[in-house]
């Protein structure tokens, strides 16, 4: 019986066809090394849909589109080179049309004014793949906010393709400065980021550094020589009321509000001694939190307001250094040549901005928390005071060439060290600082 | 000797001495040729404000700065307070166009069927109530077969560019025809060919130069020449290639196919199910690049470079492919279902290969390898060398 099982099963074997045909495994191919590269977009000027709205047609995509292209993550192809352009806002586009100019992203949008409310109305769609990216958005706002309508806009459209929240409407607080040197104005003031809206918020008289936005709202900390001694002020940019956030003996400076706004970290001075201390707006009183003969400044509170970062001269030299918000042990995280200043957590929390000096150059860098994958980002002759986009994604810094009458400026790059550029911003400015998003 | 060796010192001294004090036997021209120039020393300081521009800084228009002019009393008083109202924003996603395709997974042309025995091709059609201009729809063909060299290979005529041809295999599957005899030299010697003076015809080397990104006006070719439109487009699925036949079994032919057959085996001419023979040869690296390049070509990921998470972005796309090189399926692998930054990163590929193909450039390996390619999986990894210092 064995030996006929075993033979059945031999001839079994033998037999072609017996098994099954060879199936070919697929064919794996990896491609790497992508490119990076600006995206092209196109986008019509909007739809009108009467005649009040007609100006603003045009103005609003421009600013949106100026919004995008300013990331360098995207480009927009001429209008001329258009075939067509959409007539209404719900038809599904020509896509033949676009994908012959080799648009990869179409808006599509309308606006419409009534009673002094401009209402846009658009549509993101993905132009080689012919469907329409996510939902249509309408937004509603006064006609004398339409720049915002259009920072809305791109913010919408930028966190639809990146994945991440936009950050264009949003405005920069900084220190702006006029005349020579030694005669140096130094005045705080506010702009939209895209450089519109120029506003001054104090006068020339009073020497003001180093404004810090509120990441909850648009309160602004800064430090004020008002009163004669460096001091640290409150302002409301919207209102414009201010207010001496203490009173009390020894010098403050490098303010800092937490991530939910409600306490201020900065560097107090008493006796020639500086450490680091923490103020709860509500009520007042200090919390010491570092306590050490040597020199302790800059902090800067982590997005979940447990740590702080600082920067300290304990070792001999400015190196970056992490605390337990409450106080405790500090933790060297910088390790490399130079000395390391002005550190700034990202808002995403996964690296901390510095400033860098080194052979007689400043460098704005980025490194990770625990003080890995230190990347610099920028070299100059001085390059200094970073501070985060809403998103992480984007720092903003001042550069001063040098130079008895240089003037420092604003510039911006990303954290893939990509768009290094100067902002839109026709003054001398620096000590600049990011707001949060506008409601 | 005495008298020789002294002769010798003697002459060894002169030359020695007239080294020495003229210079001229040993002076190098390198030392002729020193200019010395005058230098002045500047600071490091100096030096930096020189040299401060950051590496790749666009445009630093920093000397071109102006403090704003201002008079006293306007530099005193701080400017009005301004507060910014705030916006309505509404989702108008639950009106999606309504005829906005849903595609899944192909891109799918809105293309009309027509028979073949319409005398000629209809013109494409333009939407009426949207004047977008006329769009390059193509139409599909129903109809008979058509013969299956002109589905795969299209008309020197047609508006689609022509694959160019597909590289030859690194390693030849069949040994290499005998190599020709030695040549002999030539009883005479023939005279050397110089470039002829009376030549009229130069031709001139052009610059290369970039194609316009578009035309300020297209003219679709649709209108004008609609006959072509059939060899243009794809004219239907060709079918997968015939599998062969399997041999048919007899007894003879049994004890001949459990042993290894011979060369002169007459069962060697019929297909069997060798794995080799069923599959082709191995798909070479340089057949594997023909698909590779076209696509990293479009494969733009600027958009998710930012990202904290970017590098672990690596997303894998299944495709089915007609034997004549056309994609019929494409989804996602891994993950299956991609979602948020994912599906970002999803997207990015899938247009990466939608417009490789759309535009041709994609170059499968040959045919008798079709089994092998006929089912692609493709790893996109975006991992690449940051920018910085």
């Amino acid at each position: 019986m064995l030996r006929m099982i075993a033979a059945a099963m031999l001839a079994a074997l033998l037999l072609p066809g017996a098994v099954p045909a060879q199936q070919a495994e697929p064919l794996r191919i990896t491609i790497d090394n992508p490119n990076i590269e600006p995206m092209p977009i196109a986008a019509p000027v909007f739809i009108a849909r009467n005649a009040k709205a007609a100006e603003y047609a045009s103005d609003l995509v421009d600013v949106m589109v100026n919004d995008l292209t300013g990331t360098a993550l995207f480009r927009l192809i001429p209008r001329a080179a258009y075939i067509s352009s959409p007539a209404r806002l719900d038809a599904t586009p020509k896509f033949e049309n676009w994908r012959a100019i080799n648009a990869d992203k179409l808006i599509v949008g309308s606006v419409s004014m009534r009673r002094g409310k401009l209402t846009v109305r658009f549509r993101l769609w993905d132009v080689p793949s012919g469907t329409q990216d996510g939902d249509g958005l309408q937004l509603v706002g006064d006609r004398k906010d339409w720049r915002r309508l259009a920072h809305k806009m791109a913010d919408a459209i930028y966190s639809r393709i990146t994945g991440e929240t936009g950050y264009f409407d949003t405005r920069i607080v900084f220190v702006a400065e006029s005349g020579p040197k030694n005669r140096r104005v130094k005045r705080l003031a506010i702009v939209d980021q895209d450089g519109a809206n120029l506003r001054y918020l104090t006068g020339g008289n009073d020497l003001v550094v180093t404004p810090r936005f509120d990441p909850t709202s648009q309160r602004v900390i800064y430090l004020s020589w008002a009163t004669g001694s460096p001091r640290v002020f409150l302002m409301n940019v919207d209102t414009g009321q201010r207010e001496e956030l203490e009173h009390q003996p020894g010098m403050t400076f490098a303010p800092r509000f937490s991530p939910d706004g409600s306490k201020v970290v900065m560097s107090l001075s008493i006796g020639g001694n500086t450490d680091i201390y923490v103020v709860p707006l509500g009520t007042r009183q200090r919390i010491q939190v570092t306590d050490s003969p040597s020199i302790e400044t800059a902090p800067c509170f982590s997005p979940d307001g447990t740590q702080i970062v600082f920067e300290s001269d304990r070792s001999g030299s400015q190196q970056l250094y992490v605390i337990p918000a409450g106080g405790g042990e500090a933790r060297r995280i910088s390790f490399g040549q130079g000395r390391y200043a002005t550190p700034v957590w990202s808002p995403r929390g996964d690296l901390i901005a510095f400033t860098k000096q080194l052979g007689g150059r400043f460098y704005i860098g980025v490194m990770r928390p625990d003080g890995s994958d230190e990347r610099l980002l920028t070299a100059s002759y001085l390059d200094e005071g970073p501070t985060w986009a809403p998103n992480g994604r984007v720092l903003m810094f001042f550069r001063d060439t040098g130079g008895a009458a240089s003037l420092p400026a604003l510039m911006s790059v990303e954290i893939t060290g990509r768009n290094l550029r100067r902002a839109p911003l026709d003054i001398p400015g620096s000590d600049p600082a990011w707001s949060p998003l506008l409601d | 000797m005495r008298r020789s060796l002294a002769i010798s010192a003697a002459l060894h001294m002169i030359i020695i001495l007239l080294a020495m004090f003229s210079g001229q036997i040993f002076r190098s021209d390198e030392a002729r040729a020193i200019q010395i120039s005058e230098v002045e020393l500047i600071s490091p300081a100096e030096f930096d404000a020189a040299f401060s521009t950051a590496p790749e800084a666009p445009k630093s228009e920093l000397p071109s700065l102006s403090p704003p002019e201002l008079d006293g009393a306007e530099i005193d008083a701080p400017d009005a307070p301004q507060t910014p109202e705030k916006l309505a924003i509404e989702r108008i996603g639950a009106d999606r166009a309504e005829d906005a395709p849903r595609l899944d997974a192909v891109r799918e042309e809105p293309r009309p069927d027509i028979a073949l025995d319409v005398p000629a091709a209809p013109e494409a059609p333009v939407d009426s109530a949207a004047p977008e201009g006329v769009s390059l729809i193509t139409p599909r063909v129903v109809g008979p077969a058509i013969p299956e060299q002109r589905r795969q290979r299209p008309d020197a005529t047609t508006l689609a560019p022509e694959s160019p041809a597909r590289p030859a295999p690194r390693i030849s599957t069949t040994p290499a025809p005998k190599p020709p005899t030695d040549a002999t030299p030539a009883e005479e010697a023939s005279p050397e060919v110089a470039p002829s003076d009376t030549a009229t015809e130069v031709a001139e080397e052009k610059p290369a130069e970039a194609p316009p990104e578009a035309a300020t006006e297209i003219v679709p070719e649709v209108e004008n020449e609609p006959e072509t439109i059939e060899s243009v487009t794809p004219l239907a699925s060709a079918p997968p290639p015939k599998r062969p036949r399997r041999p048919t079994r007899t007894a003879e032919a049994r004890p001949e196919e459990t042993r290894p057959a011979p060369a002169a085996s007459p069962n060697s001419a019929q297909p069997r199910p060798s794995t080799n023979r069923q599959l082709g040869p191995p798909v070479t690296r340089q057949e594997k690049e023909g698909i590779a390049l076209p696509i990293r070509k479009h494969w733009n990921f600027a958009t998710l470079a930012g990202l904290p998470d970017a590098d672990s972005l690596v997303v894998e796309i299944r495709l089915k492919v007609t034997p004549d090189g056309r994609i019929r399926d494409l989804q996602p692998y891994r993950p299956r279902n991609p979602e948020g930054n994912f599906r970002r990163a999803f997207d990015l590929a899938r247009r990466a290969i939608l417009i490789a193909e759309r535009n041709g450039a994609l170059k499968f390996p040959p045919q008798e390898k079709y089994e092998r390619w006929k089912e692609i999986i493709l790893t996109f990894d975006p991992k690449r060398n940051r920018v910085g210092f």
